[in-house]
């Protein structure tokens, strides 16, 4: 696949969750992914969509930007949400939380670690112009013409 | 329910055919197209397209799918922005204006002073031409300025920023009269010839510093422009038709006028002098440049010499004015699709009259009346500002020489 992507700009809104949905879904079938694979990055790409809009109540932005593409000679699927909402907890940026599930009577946190279940890489990282981006990266596979498969 | 429009942006390297493999994917799918525009500089290429998708949300992702394959098959980066109703309503009532932008060559540091400006008056440059063939020497800014709260502001900060870098400038409403103007007039002293009519008269008189006094005086506001002029034709009385001539002769043109006026001519433009000046050096310049009207000051003749009287009205400032609507009534010209041209405060009510009015040259106070300015001296850039491009210009040339 050439090097390109794809960006959606929308409402902050859950009017608008369908269309990120298919959004992300349609290009990561476009990449070449399994339905397992696609419905994986679908949902965690969901979620990450969805926090946003929950946190939107807190005050911030207006608008959520979504971009998907592969990224460098690794070809890595990329998905990035960006928005700007309340900033990243610090001790998210220092991924100190998010890796594990939290106890069922934790109220937070389930997010970030249900994301790093479904994709390989999950970053979320804090613009000094106020931006908060969520990098979630899905590494391709290559599926040979004998039929096994092994990372691209 | 109202249709939810996307408004998609898909940027990247160019190639035959790249159009319809894209819109093909719109149409199968049942899309309505809306809006559509496409710039490519070099091989890359920027299109955007105002898409249709019916009501909701839904459709929204239909269209991703549908755009989003082919687009990144192509290698494109694509940017989809689903518009709801209500910004919907505001983009379609854009209020746009063209700012032609004249100089040696525009270079990046004045393009960024100029776009800080535009911004800091709430008005977005929504689109970039080069008018010129091949070089930056002229490029159109279309203007959105539908929240931009005085316009005249705008204007007058452009005019600072032209002072200060020596760019000229045009700033007229980009709608259907744009660039469809039929009749241009040109003032004459210091627009179409590089002078001043009287002062040449007045040094074959042997009068120039008298003349000159009372120029003065009519310039500082001691003397009004019609008793100024009275009384300097009084001071040519007795001057031969062949001194006049002499002095008609010693009139060259402005650099650019006789090619620009031919251009016109050969665009189909009607195109008429108004002096404040003198029929005798007038007319030669109208039959030189094939004008199709002329009008000045008539001097009265007796004897082969000049009676130092002035015959009729005098073509003043509300002169000039009602002489332009009178031509341009005459030709059956909507003042909208009138053109003028001059340099002097007097010409200002007959710029104002006209659709576009253009002053030529450095002083202030016209510049501020008029839709553009001129102050290199150089009557071609007026094409420009009539929406002529380089290469419509090159095409006339390979014209003439086929």
């Amino acid at each position: 696949m050439p090097d390109s992507r794809l960006r959606l700009d929308i409402p902050v809104s859950s009017r608008w969750l369908q269309v990120a949905a298919n959004f992300v879904r349609a290009a990561a079938e476009g990449a070449g992914f399994d339905e397992d694979a696609v419905e994986a990055i679908e949902i965690a790409s969901m979620e990450a969509v969805e926090n946003v809009i929950d946190h939107s109540q807190l005050g911030g932005g207006d608008r959520l930007k979504m971009s998907v593409g592969i990224d460098g000679d690794d070809a890595d699927f990329v998905v990035e949400i960006r928005d700007r909402g309340i900033p990243w907890p610090r001790e998210v940026i220092a991924g100190k939380v998010g890796h594990d599930m939290p106890p069922p009577e934790s109220p937070r946190g389930r997010g970030l670690a249900m994301m790093r279940a479904l994709m390989d890489e999950v970053t979320p990282r804090q613009g000094t112009d106020g931006e908060k981006l969520l990098r979630l990266v899905k590494h391709r596979v290559r599926v040979d013409a004998a039929g096994s498969s092994a990372p691209a | 329910m109202t249709s939810t429009l996307v408004l998609v942006s898909l940027s990247g390297p160019d190639r035959p055919g790249l159009l319809g493999e894209i819109t093909a994917g719109l149409a199968d799918a049942g899309f309505r197209m809306a809006d559509i525009q496409q710039a490519t500089l070099l091989d890359l290429l920027a299109l955007s397209i105002l898409v249709d998708v019916g009501p909701g949300p839904e459709p929204v992702g239909r269209l991703l799918r549908v755009i989003g394959g082919t687009a990144l098959a192509l290698g494109l980066t694509v940017d989809a922005r689903p518009i709801e109703s209500a910004e919907a309503g505001r983009l379609g009532h854009r209020d746009l204006w063209a700012l032609t932008i004249l100089s040696d060559g525009l270079d990046v540091a004045t393009v960024a002073r100029l776009a800080r400006l535009v911004g800091s008056r709430r008005a977005n440059i929504v689109t970039i031409h080069r008018l010129a063939e091949d070089d930056l020497s002229a490029v159109d800014f279309i203007l959105d300025v539908t929240h931009t709260p005085e316009l005249a502001e705008l204007k007058s900060e452009l005019l600072h920023l032209s002072d200060a870098t020596g760019i000229d400038l045009g700033l007229q409403p980009e709608d259907a009269f744009r660039k469809s103007k039929r009749l241009v007039v040109f003032d004459v002293d210091s627009t179409l010839v590089d002078g001043e009519g009287i002062d040449e008269l007045a040094r074959e008189a042997g009068k120039g510093e008298e003349v000159a006094a009372l120029t003065r005086q009519a310039m500082d506001g001691g003397l009004d422009f019609g008793e100024a002029l009275r009384r300097r034709v009084a001071l040519l009385d007795g001057l031969s038709v062949e001194a006049v001539g002499r002095a008609a002769a010693r009139l060259p043109l402005t650099p650019g006028a006789g090619q620009t006026v031919e251009i016109l001519k050969e665009l189909g433009y009607r195109v008429a002098a108004i002096s404040g000046g003198f029929d005798l050096l007038v007319e030669p310049l109208k039959q030189e440049l094939k004008l199709d009207h002329a009008y000045a000051n008539r001097l009265e003749l007796a004897g082969g010499r000049l009676t130092g009287r002035v015959l009729g009205d005098i073509v003043d400032a509300a002169g000039k004015a009602a002489l332009l609507r009178s031509i341009a009534a005459d030709e059956r010209i909507p003042l909208e699709q009138v053109v003028g041209v001059g340099d002097g405060a007097n010409d200002i009510p007959m710029l104002q009259a006209a659709g576009l009015g253009i002053a030529f040259g450095r002083r202030d106070k016209i510049r501020r009346a008029a839709h553009g300015a001129i102050a290199r001296p150089d009557l071609g850039g007026i094409l420009y500002l009539l929406g002529v491009t380089g290469r419509d210009l090159a095409a006339l040339r390979r014209r003439r020489r086929a």
